[in-house]
C-alpha cells in the first residue's frame, strides 16, 4: 500500500462525495421517522420469515443518527462500520474544505486489492449470518 | 484519429499530422503536427505520462466545455446532441481530468430543462386526471377520520393547483437536489468503481461520466418516454465509465449497477406497497 500527500487543497474527491452521501443520509434518519411509513419495512422477512442483505439498515441509521452506537450494531454491525465511516468521512471532508487539509491518495496492488474484496464479501457473509440468526434464531444468541 | 471541428462540431477522421480542413464547413482544424515522441503515455491509458508526454492525448474538452468559443447554447446542444446519437465517439473523446464543475453545470442545466418541458404535460395531466382521482378516493372513503398527513398528500396531488404543486417540487427537486445527489451518487458508484478495479482515473473521471450520463433526463417529465429515458441514462452511465475510466464493460456494468441494484431491492418493495398503504388507510 502507497500513502501519497498532495499539498494543502479543496479539490473535490470521494471522500467529500461520501460525506455528503452520510450527511444526506444521517439527516434524514435523524429528522424524518421513515421507520414509521406504513409501507417502509423488510418485505423479505415479512413475506419469507428470512431477512434481506440489508435488513437493520434503517435502524442503524436511525441510532447512529442520535449517537447510539450500541443500539445501531445491535440492528446491523457491519451496517454501524458503514455508518461509523460515513462519519469519519464526514469530519474529514470539513478538515479538508474549510481549512484545505490535504487528504492522502491511498494506492493499493492487485493482491491488495483481493484482499479488500474478499475481505468484504467474507463481512458481508459474516454479517448477513449473524442478522439471520439474531432473526429467525434469536434463542440461540441469548443461550437459551 | 477522430478529431473534432471546433466550429461546427462535426466528428471526423484525421489521418496523418494536422492541421486539416473540416469535410462539413471547411474550417481549419487541429495544431500543427506535434513533434516526434507525443502520443499515448506508456504503460497504457491512465498510467503517468514520460516527462514531455502529454496526459489523455485524442481526448478533448466537450462541445459544453468549449461554450466559451462556441456559445452556451450551442455547446450544450451539441453536446446534449452528441451524448444521445453519438454515444462512443463521444464518451472516448471526454478527458478524465477535465472540470467536474462544467459536468456539474452541464446536469443542472439538463434537470431543470427537463422540469420546465415537463410542467405543461404535468398541467395537462392534471387538469386531465385531477379530477377522476378526486372522485375515486372520495369513492374510497376519504372522510374526517383520514390521518392529517394523508389528507394533506391527497389535497397536495389531487387540489385545484395539483399541477403547480408537482411543477414547483420538480422544479426545486431539479434546482436545490441536483447537485447533491450526483455527488452522493458519484461517491458510490466510484467507490464500487474502487472495487472493481476501474477507477483508476480518478473520482473527478466518474463524476464526470455520471453527470454527461443525465442527457436524456431532459425527457423525465414526458410520460412513457422518461421510463426509456431513465434506462437510457444508466445505460450512458455504464458507457461513460466505461470509456472516460478506461475500462471494460463488465466492469463498468459491475461499478454502475451493483448500487442499483442493492437501492431496487430495498425501495421497489417500499414504492410497492405506498400504493396498498395508501388505499388501505382511507377504507
Amino acid at each position: 500500500m502507497q500513502l501519497s500527500w498532495p499539498g494543502p487543497n479543496r479539490k473535490i474527491g470521494v471522500i467529500d462525495a461520501l460525506a455528503l452521501t452520510g450527511v444526506v443520509g444521517l439527516l434524514v434518519a435523524r429528522f424524518i421517522p421513515i421507520a414509521r411509513l406504513p409501507f417502509w419495512g423488510c418485505k423479505m422477512r415479512e413475506l419469507t420469515g428470512w431477512p434481506c442483505l440489508g435488513c437493520g439498515l434503517t435502524r442503524v441509521a436511525d441510532r447512529m443518527s442520535h449517537f447510539n452506537f450500541a443500539g445501531a450494531w445491535e440492528a446491523n454491525p457491519l451496517g454501524t462500520i458503514a455508518a461509523a465511516l460515513f462519519m469519519v468521512c464526514i469530519v474529514l471532508s470539513v478538515l479538508h474544505l474549510a481549512f484545505k487539509v490535504p487528504l492522502p491518495t491511498v494506492s493499493l496492488s492487485a493482491r491488495e486489492w483481493t484482499f479488500v474484496r474478499v475481505a468484504l464479501v467474507a463481512a458481508v457473509v459474516v454479517n448477513y449470518a449473524w442478522v439471520a440468526v439474531k432473526t429467525k434464531f434469536p434463542h440461540v444468541l441469548l443461550g437459551g | 484519429m477522430q478529431t473534432r471541428c471546433p466550429a461546427c462540431g462535426t466528428m471526423f477522421n484525421a489521418e496523418g499530422p494536422g492541421p486539416h480542413r473540416c469535410p462539413t464547413c471547411g474550417a481549419s482544424v487541429g495544431p500543427p503536427p506535434p513533434p516526434a515522441g507525443y502520443g499515448l503515455p506508456v504503460g497504457g491509458p491512465g498510467a503517468p505520462p514520460p516527462p514531455g508526454q502529454v496526459p489523455f492525448a485524442g481526448r478533448e474538452p466537450t462541445p459544453w466545455e468549449r461554450r466559451a468559443e462556441l456559445g452556451a447554447i450551442k455547446g450544450l446542444w451539441l453536446q446534449w446532441r452528441d451524448t444521445l446519437f453519438k454515444v462512443d465517439p463521444f464518451w472516448k473523446s471526454v478527458r478524465p481530468d477535465g472540470s467536474i464543475w462544467d459536468a456539474l453545470s452541464f446536469a443542472w442545466i439538463i434537470n431543470v430543462l427537463g422540469v420546465l418541458f415537463a410542467t405543461p404535460l404535468i398541467a395537462l395531466q392534471m387538469r386531465v386526471q385531477g379530477e377522476q382521482l378526486r372522485q375515486i378516493f372520495d369513492q374510497m372513503g376519504r372522510g374526517a377520520d383520514t390521518p392529517a398527513a394523508m389528507q394533506w398528500f391527497l389535497d397536495f396531488y389531487t387540489g385545484p393547483n395539483a399541477w403547480l404543486n408537482v411543477a414547483a417540487l420538480g422544479l426545486f427537486s431539479a434546482v436545490v437536489l441536483t447537485p447533491i445527489w450526483l455527488f452522493a451518487w458519484a461517491g458510490i458508484v466510484h467507490l464500487m468503481c474502487l472495487l472493481f478495479g476501474c477507477g483508476k482515473n480518478g473520482f473527478g473521471a466518474t463524476f464526470r461520466a455520471i453527470a454527461y450520463a443525465t442527457a436524456p433526463n431532459v425527457f423525465s417529465g414526458v410520460p412513457c418516454l422518461n421510463v426509456l429515458a431513465s434506462l437510457y441514462s444508466f445505460v450512458q452511465m455504464v458507457w461513460g465509465v466505461m470509456r472516460v475510466q478506461d475500462t471494460t464493460g463488465g466492469r463498468a456494468a459491475a461499478g454502475v449497477l451493483t448500487p442499483i441494484a442493492v437501492f431496487f431491492c430495498c425501495f421497489i418493495g417500499c414504492y410497492a406497497f405506498a400504493v396498498a398503504a395508501v388505499i388501505s388507510s382511507m377504507r
